[in-house]
């Protein structure tokens, strides 16, 4: 019972992916959204780590991957923020449901 | 020694989970991110639970400090008198998100909980790892193993990654300094 396997694991980053998720749809700070996206890249890293750990022990190819998308997700998290800096500019605001000048 | 891990284990997530929830409904955008880094730390603390110290290191690194600073700065640049009408969106909305999620949430763990609760292994074959792994990784931890396979079976992706890095530092700084 009081053994941690990989079930344990996976139900962890299945609901972190759940709530960041959940923060993209609901909120409207352009902020949030950003952090909820970056909450499912971690919940995917915690994923690959878990199964690195419990089935590939010798090679690690789960921690390499976790590392690239590391890299990748701060990537992005800074060009939508340098975005989200323009955007907050352009038009004084961060609010997300107000952003529709591709409208036409 | 296993009620130890599992104590740790059900901390690490329990303060994971909280304030990832705080992150996303609490009614300042200064207590979301500062949520969003504890969260980040507890992640880096379950990545010492699985064996990967590296990578935990990192995520330290790069989201305990990178992340939050660029966050901290970015909400200093953008803040306004605005927080009350930024909270969250109308509730037909927030009723439909919350449907989607928990939908989305139990359809996966009902492929898990049946082996969860009778503790089987489950659908996932883990494999137990030799007496000579444990202790190398005893001994030298990860970083070997992981400098290895960086540079000679992942060397092309690496490369593409700084690449891909230097593109996203000179767009950022081309983005946000451009004067209008």
């Amino acid at each position: 019972m009081f053994e941690v396997g990989l079930i344990h694991y996976i139900l962890l980053s299945t609901a972190l992916f759940c709530i960041g998720l959940l923060s993209v749809i609901i909120s409207k700070h352009l902020i949030r959204v950003l952090i909820g996206v970056e909450f499912m890249l971690n919940a995917v890293n915690i994923n690959l780590i878990a199964f690195s750990n419990y089935l590939d022990l010798a090679k690690l190819d789960g921690n390499l991957l976790a590392l690239f998308v590391m890299a990748i997700g701060v990537c992005e998290l800074a060009l939508g923020l340098a975005i989200l800096i323009l955007i907050f500019r352009r038009t004084q605001s961060v609010n997300a449901d107000e952003q529709n000048s591709f409208r036409g | 020694m296993e009620i130890i891990n599992f104590i740790i284990f059900i901390i690490l997530a329990g303060v994971l989970i909280l304030s990832a929830l705080s992150a996303v409904f609490a009614p300042k955008i200064v207590y979301s991110i500062l949520s969003a880094i504890i969260s980040f730390m507890s992640i880096a603390g379950l990545f010492f639970t699985l064996n990967a110290d590296f990578v935990g290191v990192a995520q330290i690194f790069v989201y305990g400090v990178g992340v939050s600073i660029l966050l901290v700065f970015a909400i200093m640049f953008t803040s306004k008198k605005q927080e009350k009408s930024l909270y969250v969106a109308n509730p037909v909305r927030i009723f439909l998100g919350f449907i989607f999620v928990l939908t989305l949430f139990l359809s996966v763990s009902s492929f898990i909980a049946p082996n969860f609760f009778e503790n089987k292994k489950g659908i996932f074959i883990t494999k137990e790892p030799t007496v000579a792994q444990i202790e190398l990784l005893k001994n030298n931890g990860t970083t070997k193993i992981i400098g290895k396979r960086l540079f000679c079976d992942y060397v092309l992706p690496f490369e593409l990654l700084s690449v891909l890095l230097l593109a996203g530092i000179v767009g950022a700084g081309y983005l946000a300094g451009k004067e209008d």
